[in-house]
């Protein structure tokens, strides 16, 4: 810092001021700062730039949409047949991933057990909404926004899902302790595949 | 008149003592809040929930402890820049046990839930005309004593602390505007997003006028004292000085980035904020600089290791502060825990280290002995830069890591996190890595405090034998020397003005406290003003929604109960327009939908979810056990337990006058509605505990402050209609209602997206 020539100025209570000049890559940052926010406005104001935050969200949720419509054209999703949800109860894997999924998401309305808490009882043999697997199967996709049943369709994966349903069906008639009392219409649950 | 003065030093002692004792509360507090971040077995009891104890350890820091050190150090070396007495004893008395009653009365009153619900400005209204007052008293006696001063032009620090006493009595007075329903209870008097504008304006120049300029007059007095180094350019000091009073202002919108304030204001606040950096940084260089030809000195001088840390964590942070400000990096930081660590960065890093180098440097002098010990020093500085560096670290991680778990895409467009409990989960490592950090930091205070009293007990017994130094009265000082009649020709008049500017236009300022005083509001004002102005004056700005109607009397007390139990200290009620953000949680929030919202509460930190669209997302039931016991509907939750509200009967003794404020702040309740409160409130209290009923709930809750806390939830982000962007992932038949699954033939066959839309599964949800 030889540059500097360290002329004192002022003399206060022992504290003495130098006359330097302003650092130069300082005032670098000043003017830079400045006529980068002059820039900037003239581009938005102008219209040179984006359109405005709303537009901007907008445009990107139309080409996010867009996109995930082309995915899903391409792909779309099959829906599991009453056959594989029901062969899914017998099957170990699916089981086990469907618990996993059911202790993660659905445990805290339903009950660690199924045997409902907020949500119904999903082990007895009445349904307010259906005890077919293919309506359980609907009831999780697109959800009872009304009652309070969130639709998960795009929250889970589809095959998790799946898993969920199976998951249930085998909970058919397990007795928990502490069971909600039963709601809804009776239904005889599907048998399961030999 | 005679010639030498005596200093008033007992009461920067008597400041600077009690700002160590407050640093010790408010850092506890800081350690405690760290751990109920991921322990929520640690919230105790109702008055010891992270809600309360936040705003109790911001408070104890920034107005306690560090409040103290301003007031300390200003006036010890007032005195001395000015070569003079303190103007008033009495008053420098009542200003010093006046703050600390107010210290331990709002200490009392944020544990027990009464707030405004106002980050950094909680305290109820009687407390903030108590701040006004002391602020004043303070203001006189900082001014009384420039009008006594022995010398004649005022060094930098005193521009600072001068530019200081302006700004936070505007800011101040400016932000706590509220009508009060009772001796603590008030309603803020903006709304919604104009609550928002005027909040962030404080809340941002509380940091500049608070934690930021005091510093900065205190850097230019002790940094060059203990350094004995000139200070490196008075050019630079006026530089940074006006550009940093003038520009700092405008920056506060930038907490608001993405938000329904509008976009212009935003954009001011971003540009400011970039502008910032020079103003900021001068006073950096002009620190460091000053230790030119003393960096030696550093290697055995833990006053200097603190100062020097300090000041380049001044540096850091005001580089931090302007990139953070840039809208595509607040998409990043906002709502994070990077912010945490960036006010963190600033408040440990600057604001308490430099603190710690000026008590180092000043205490053994106040009380005319040598420090205890100087590797004991040494220990605080290592231990605290260590807890300071794993502090932000970790936050800085931790930050990074919530937004891109919360902002991630699965392929086909669903979340990958869509549960917010994932992103806290995975984030309790760097909780723990943060609570050393703060540990640490806290540890270092205390060996501070041990060679602190060891040294007290070190001072000779006249230690308080008052300073007597020679100090000529001022002269009155004409314009020219030798002149002693008013200018009468204008040659003369033109003779003088050049003598004024042979040394430069600024000191002649230097020598004029009331042009100072003036042309520094003015600089304050400009900023303030033009963000404001427009904001109250165009309607433009908050485009009402007609679906929009004020809340409920039961509506209202949860709302109430909502800021009484400080749950804005962790969830936040503004959903940005970005994608991830309306699929996670719903429509994006418009400016509209919180004309009713006295005072706002967005909120500024996610360690929650956004409540903005939680209204009738879950059923009542779910809130209830959501609130008695979080983790029973949540696993992994860290929120504090709130069973009292299932016991604790309402209180609905203040409902009216509640209302009636309301009506007065512009709320259109009708006569009518506020004759009949209670009645409604009882019935949609009954209503709410009989829905909890039916879903097989605890019984009796109606008049129960759950309930009236549910209805609040319930209502929330409801009243526009909105629903979620959809495509068509497949065609699945609705099944019949209740018919057997054999009857129904399964649906796999794919079908275009143009097929009815309540025969497909969408993505709404």
């Amino acid at each position: 810092m030889a540059e500097y020539e360290d002329k004192i100025l002022h003399d206060i209570d022992g504290i003495k001021e130098y006359d330097n000049p302003l650092p130069g890559w300082l005032m670098a940052i000043w003017w830079g700062s400045l006529l980068f926010s002059a820039l900037y406005i003239a581009f938005y104001a102008l219209s040179f730039g984006e359109p405005t935050m709303e537009a901007e969200y907008r445009s990107a949720a139309e080409k996010d949409l867009a996109a995930l419509q082309a995915h899903f054209d391409a792909h779309p999703i099959v829906a599991p047949t009453p056959a594989e949800l029901l062969s899914g109860a017998k099957n170990p894997e699916v089981l086990s991933a469907g618990a996993a999924r059911f202790a993660k998401t659905c445990a805290s309305c339903h009950g660690q057990q199924a045997q409902g808490l907020i949500g119904p009882n999903l082990t007895d043999e009445r349904w307010i909404h259906g005890g077919s697997v293919e309506q359980i199967f609907h009831s999780i996709v697109k959800g009872w926004p009304a009652k309070g049943m969130p639709p998960w369709g795009r929250a889970i994966p589809q095959k998790e899902i799946a898993a969920l349903v199976s998951y249930v069906r085998s909970l058919q008639g397990t007795n928990p302790p502490n069971a909600k009392p039963a709601e809804g219409e009776p239904f005889k649950a599907e048998a399961l595949p030999e | 008149m005679s010639n030498t003065v005596r200093y008033d030093d007992q009461t920067p002692r008597l400041f600077f003592l009690a700002a160590l004792i407050w640093a010790v509360v408010g850092m506890l507090v800081g350690v405690l809040i760290a751990a109920m971040l991921f322990l929520p077995g640690l919230n105790l009891a109702p008055f010891l929930t992270f809600g309360r104890l936040r705003p109790l350890h911001t408070n104890a820091v920034i107005f306690a402890f560090i409040g103290n050190i301003i007031f300390g150090g200003t006036y010890h070396s007032m005195q001395r820049l000015l070569k003079t007495r303190l103007f008033s004893d009495a008053l420098t008395k009542i200003h010093f046990w006046g703050w600390q009653l107010l210290i331990a009365a709002a200490a009392v009153c944020l544990v027990t839930g009464i707030t405004q619900g106002k980050e950094y400005a909680e305290l109820p209204w009687v407390l903030d005309i108590v701040i006004a007052v002391l602020w004043v008293i303070f203001a006189v006696n900082f001014f009384g004593t420039i009008a006594i001063r022995r010398e004649k032009h005022l060094y930098v620090a005193i521009w600072f602390y001068l530019a200081s006493i302006v700004a936070v009595a505007i800011l101040h007075i400016g932000n706590s505007m509220a009508l009060p329903y009772s001796l603590l209870g008030s309603y803020s008097a903006y709304a919604g997003v104009k609550d928002a504008l005027m909040q962030w304006w404080y809340g941002h120049n509380a940091v500049a006028f608070f934690l930021t300029t005091p510093f900065l007059g205190l850097m230019y007095y002790y940094l060059p004292k203990a350094a004995e180094r000139p200070v490196f350019s008075y050019k630079l000091s006026i530089m940074h000085f006006w550009s940093l009073v003038f520009v700092y202002i405008w920056a506060g919108p930038h907490h608001l980035h993405y938000s329904a304030v509008p976009e212009w204001a935003s954009t001011l606040g971003m540009l400011f904020s970039l502008i910032l950096w020079m103003p900021s940084w001068g006073g950096m260089v002009n620190g460091l600089l000053t230790l030119r030809g003393a960096w030696n000195k550093l290697r055995d001088e833990p006053v200097l290791k603190f100062m020097v840390v300090a000041v380049t964590y001044y540096g850091m942070s005001t580089f931090e502060g302007p990139m953070m400000s840039i809208k595509s990096v607040n998409a990043v930081s906002h709502f994070t825990d990077w912010t945490i660590g960036h006010v963190h960065a600033g408040a440990l890093g600057w604001n308490a280290f430099l603190s710690f180098g000026i008590l180092y440097w000043i205490i053994p002098r106040l009380w005319k002995t040598e420090l205890f010990s100087k590797k004991l020093a040494e220990v605080h500085f290592w231990i605290g830069t260590v807890g300071l560096i794993l502090y932000q670290v970790s936050m800085w991680v931790a930050g990074i890591t919530q937004w891109a778990m919360w902002r991630a895409f699965e392929p086909d467009g669903r979340l990958v996190y869509p549960d917010f409990i994932e992103t806290v989960i995975k984030i309790v490592p760097l909780y723990w890595v943060r609570l050393v950090g703060a540990i640490l930091f806290f540890a270092g205070l205390l060996v501070m405090v041990y060679n602190v009293i060891r040294t007290l007990k070190s001072a000779p017994a006249n230690f308080k034998e008052e300073p007597e130094v020679h100090a000529p009265p001022l002269t009155d000082d004409l314009a020219a020397p030798g002149a002693t009649t008013a200018p009468n020709t204008y040659d003369h008049a033109f003779y003088r003005v050049q003598h004024v500017l042979r040394h430069g236009f600024h000191r002649y300022i230097e020598g004029n406290v009331v042009l100072l005083t003036v042309l520094t509001a003015l600089a304050l004002a400009v900023g303030s003003l033009v963000e404001a102005i427009p904001m109250f004056l165009d309607p433009s700005n908050v485009k009402t929604i007609a679906s929009v109607h004020p809340y409920s009397p039961l509506e209202l007390l949860g709302r109430d109960i909502y800021i009484r139990e400080g749950c804005y200290n962790c969830h936040s009620q503004l959903v940005r327009p970005f994608r991830h953000e309306t699929e996670r949680y719903g429509e994006y929030s418009k400016a509209g939908e919180y004309v009713y919202d006295h005072p706002f509460q967005w909120g500024s930190k996610r360690t929650g979810p956004d409540l903005h669209r939680v209204g009738q997302k879950y059923p009542s039931l779910w809130h209830v056990r959501h609130m008695k016991d979080p983790r029973s509907t949540t696993p992994g939750s860290v929120m504090p337990r709130y069973p009292h509200l299932l016991s604790s009967h309402l209180d609905t003794s203040l409902l009216q006058s509640k209302m009636r404020t309301m009506k007065k702040l512009g709320v259109p309740y009708s006569e009518g509605e506020i004759e009949t409160a209670l009645s409604s409130l009882e019935k949609q209290s009954q209503q709410i505990a009989a829905e909890v009923e039916a879903q097989q709930g605890p019984r009796g809750l109606a008049g129960r402050e759950i309930i009236a806390l549910t209805a609040y939830l319930q209502r929330l982000g409801t009243d526009i209609k909105w629903r979620r962007p959809a495509v068509q992932t497949a065609a699945v038949p609705e099944p019949a209602a209740q018919a057997p699954a054999a009857q129904t033939p399964a649906a796999s066959a794919p079908a275009p997206h143009a097929g009815p839309a309540p025969a497909a599964i969408t993505s709404a949800r």
